[in-house]
């Protein structure tokens, strides 16, 4: 965010600059929050609402924030609030969509590869969001564990803990794969 | 875990991206966030102007009909 003009003020012509750069934040940053949602709430109708309400509470302000195009971690933050109260309010027996949480597999993908890949789909759904959380941070998003911890809030070593441990329990469940890679 | 077991799992996942938005979603999000309150903003901005023009019109109808009534008394009370 930009530090000095980090508000508009009541004038028609502000607001509609402030719509304007939430617009161009949105269709900058939306596909890349989008697979950041649905790798925390690991549901796409989840990730879809969350998404929407993060633009709808910010288009909705009086006073609209100032959204630098570069602005992703603003509004990952605010994705991500948005899942964890999702999250929380989801039950147990809630059903999930079943649409696939990883990108579908190339044409060219053989039966191995998508037998590979539905295992490790499965295998990200059983981690708590929390271990899924950071691992799409520094896998998929290719961000340091300083840059993660910024971004939560959280110690480093927390983040740490947080990607050793999920990656444990990957190669527990993912061993076949493994074997297979190796 | 070793370095090389870790290294092997980024690996195995890294050959995978998380699902893609669907474009139709990224649309019907952009339509219900920002373009209802803009459409909105428009409305209001037009019927202000409509209400400035509304407001300028019975000033300058008060003007005009006060000039007249006092160009009629002036003659009135010249007695012409």
């Amino acid at each position: 965010m930009t530090g000095s003009a980090n508000q508009y003020g009541a004038t028609n012509g502000n607001r509609d600059a402030g719509l304007d750069e939430i617009a161009s934040a949105y269709r900058a940053h939306a596909a890349a929050l989008y697979r950041y949602a649905i790798m925390l709430t690991a549901d796409s109708a989840s990730a879809e609402d969350a998404i929407q309400q993060v633009f709808v509470k910010l288009a909705g302000r009086k006073k609209l924030p100032s959204l630098a195009v570069a602005d992703r971690a603003y509004l990952r933050r605010a994705v991500r609030n948005e899942c964890y109260s999702m999250l929380s309010r989801r039950r147990e027996s809630a059903e999930l969509n079943d649409e696939s949480i990883l990108a579908p597999a190339p044409a060219g993908a053989g039966p191995a590869d998508r037998e590979e890949q539905a295992m490790i789909e499965q295998a990200l759904r059983r981690l708590p969001p929390d271990q899924r959380e950071v691992i799409h941070l520094k896998i998929y998003e290719q961000l340091t564990f300083q840059q993660i911890a910024d971004q939560l809030g959280e110690s480093i070593n927390t983040v740490a803990g947080r990607y050793r441990y999920g990656l444990e329990k990957l190669r527990q469940w993912l061993a076949p794969c493994q074997e297979d890679a190796l | 875990m070793k370095d090389h077991d870790r290294q092997s799992l980024e690996a195995i996942l890294a050959k995978y991206r998380p699902a893609e938005a669907p474009e139709e979603l990224l649309c019907r999000v952009e339509q219900a966030a920002l373009r209802p309150r803009r459409a909105w903003h428009e409305r209001c901005s037009a019927a202000m102007s409509v209400a400035a023009e509304v407001v300028l019109g019975f000033i300058v109808r008060g003007l005009v009909t006060a000039t007249t009534a006092i160009v009629l008394l002036l003659l009135a009370a010249g007695g012409y």
